[in-house]
């Protein structure tokens, strides 16, 4: 399964960018901002194709995210809410991946806010050692089980970032821009939390 | 091939068993999607016409407004009713008394004079509301000379002060006009036996001689105010010059008949009938040879008398006599 989708630079007016995706196949061929443009122009269809693409990796990053199937449920029918609202909105200047993880992400920090005030950092402090044994291919699932549950114990913060590049296949730069922090940051929050799921698969 | 192990971590994170949306879960979706796009927005046409209204509504407000507060700018500034000066309507005649005063009324009334001679000025412009005491009486006689007129006429609105200084100048210009008889004729002051008789006395016989205030009737001046009489000057009194008086250019006494030399001897015109002028009739009735004829006849000197007499008779006809002399001593 692959996540990589191509950005096409748009010359086109929005409203002529609609209508041409409006006017072609929907299929595989096309890219998810293409998909997008045409549900703004009143494609069902494209909506659909969409929908097939992100809806189970967007439940699942928001289920391990806030760790609550029917919190989760409630994130994902409002993510996609807010998808289906800003449509006449949307401009393709970034990955549609990218926009889309970005409200869920959003969503379900604020709800974790709401549940956890305070996001127990304490654990940064506790730097796993992964140079002990290397990490051999993770196959059976038990190992996946371990894996996931490694994951729920991560702070929120740190299983955002392995559950947007996981789920969202997003970059490091494109992630920072989501969570609103410096690359640099993301990029040592993902160093911490895949230390600690080496280790727990060990 | 060896993968990295971050790669492995996460690619078994995509691999693990996780929820997948439910059909009701994506059935909900959907519909929100669809329906969402059954509702669409309204038509844009709908909007540039929404657009183009309030634009359009805008620009009438705005030129409404910049001509109503031009109208409405004089309610605005209207004063209260308690000012008697800027309520009042412009014919009305209560006037301050300090806007008729001695000292104002005469320039009020050259103002109120100007528009009519130039007619440069509209009727609107002068209509001012909210400015100092003296600017709505200015403003109300430039409007309205009649009206102002009417003011200075009213015995309403004149008080006791401005009416004695209107009545004083009145009566000064009436005994200017009086005295220009006797400039006319280029009286001089009478030197020699005339002397003696002083201006009372002469005054008192030109009185007996008039039959009224014929002369000021005469030659009144052209305003159409009347002064009082128990206020105003005795108006004979500049009239009667002590001296005979010659007789104007056409007409000269002979040289022993009158006492004061003549400032321009002039050669006895032959008398001949003239018709009845009033302004001749006056000047002829103030000859002070008439007085003297009354001051002679009231003394007895019949010698004079008979020297006036014939002098007279001579020189004045009788129409221009006056009456009662006429009567008494040139009977027809």
């Amino acid at each position: 399964m692959t996540y990589a989708t191509t950005l096409q630079p748009c010359f086109w007016p929005p409203h002529a960018t609609r209508y041409r995706a409006r006017m072609e196949p929907v299929g595989q061929d096309r890219s998810d901002e293409q998909l997008m443009l045409a549900y703004a122009a009143g494609d069902a269809r494209a909506f659909d194709a969409l929908y097939a693409r992100f809806a189970t990796r967007l439940l699942r990053y928001l289920t391990r995210l806030v760790q609550r199937p029917s919190v989760a449920e409630e994130l994902f029918q409002d993510t996609w809410q807010r998808a289906i609202d800003a449509r006449q909105r949307y401009q393709p200047t970034a990955r549609f991946a990218a926009w889309l993880f970005r409200i869920a992400h959003h969503l379900a920090i604020d709800h974790i806010r709401r549940e956890q005030p305070q996001v127990d950092v304490s654990v940064l402090a506790h730097f796993p050692d992964t140079s002990a044994a290397p990490l051999q291919a993770i196959e059976d699932e038990a190992q996946l089980q371990r894996l996931v549950d490694a994951l729920d114990t991560l702070p929120a913060e740190q299983r955002a970032v392995v559950l947007l590049r996981a789920e969202g296949d997003l970059t490091l730069e494109e992630i920072a821009a989501t969570m609103n922090t410096g690359r640099e940051t993301i990029k040592s929050r993902l160093r911490y939390a895949l230390a600690k799921l080496k280790e727990a698969l060990r | 091939m060896k993968r990295e192990p971050d790669e492995l971590v996460i690619d078994a994170l995509r691999r693990a068993p996780g929820p997948v949306p439910s059909a009701e879960l994506t059935a909900a979706v959907r519909a929100r999607a669809v329906a969402a796009l059954r509702r669409r927005g309204l038509p844009t046409w709908i909007n540039v016409a929404a657009a183009l209204v309030l634009v359009v509504g805008a620009a009438s407000w705005l030129r409404v407004a910049e001509r109503v507060p031009d109208a409405m700018a004089p309610m605005a500034t209207m004063p209260p009713p308690a000012s008697p000066l800027s309520t009042a309507p412009p014919s009305a005649p209560a006037v301050a008394p300090e806007a008729l005063s001695s000292e104002v009324l005469p320039a009020q009334m050259e103002r109120a004079r100007v528009p009519q001679k130039t007619g440069e000025e509209e009727p609107g412009e002068a209509i001012t509301f909210g400015t100092p005491a003296t600017t709505p009486a200015d403003s109300s006689l430039a409007d309205n000379p009649a009206s102002a007129t009417s003011r200075v006429q009213s015995p309403v609105s004149v008080s006791p002060e401005s009416l004695e200084s209107d009545l004083q100048r009145a009566d000064a210009a009436v005994a200017k006009r009086v005295e220009q008889p006797s400039d006319k004729l280029g009286v001089a002051r009478p030197e020699g036996p005339g002397a003696a008789l002083d201006d009372e006395t002469l005054a008192t016989a030109a009185q007996e001689s008039l039959p009224g205030p014929a002369p000021v009737v005469a030659d009144a001046p052209q305003e159409p105010f009347v002064p009082d009489p128990a206020l105003s000057l005795p108006v004979a009194k500049p009239a009667a010059p002590p001296a005979p008086a010659a007789p104007p250019s056409t007409k000269s006494a002979p040289a022993e008949l009158s006492p004061a030399p003549l400032s321009a001897p002039a050669p006895p015109e032959p008398v001949h009938e003239q018709p009845r002028d009033e302004a001749r009739t006056m000047d002829a009735q103030f000859d002070p040879r008439f007085a003297q004829l009354r001051t002679a006849l009231a003394t007895g000197d019949a010698e004079r008398v008979k020297a006036l007499l014939d002098a007279l008779k001579r020189e004045v006809p009788r129409e221009q006599w006056p009456s009662d002399l006429a009567e008494r001593h040139w009977p027809r």
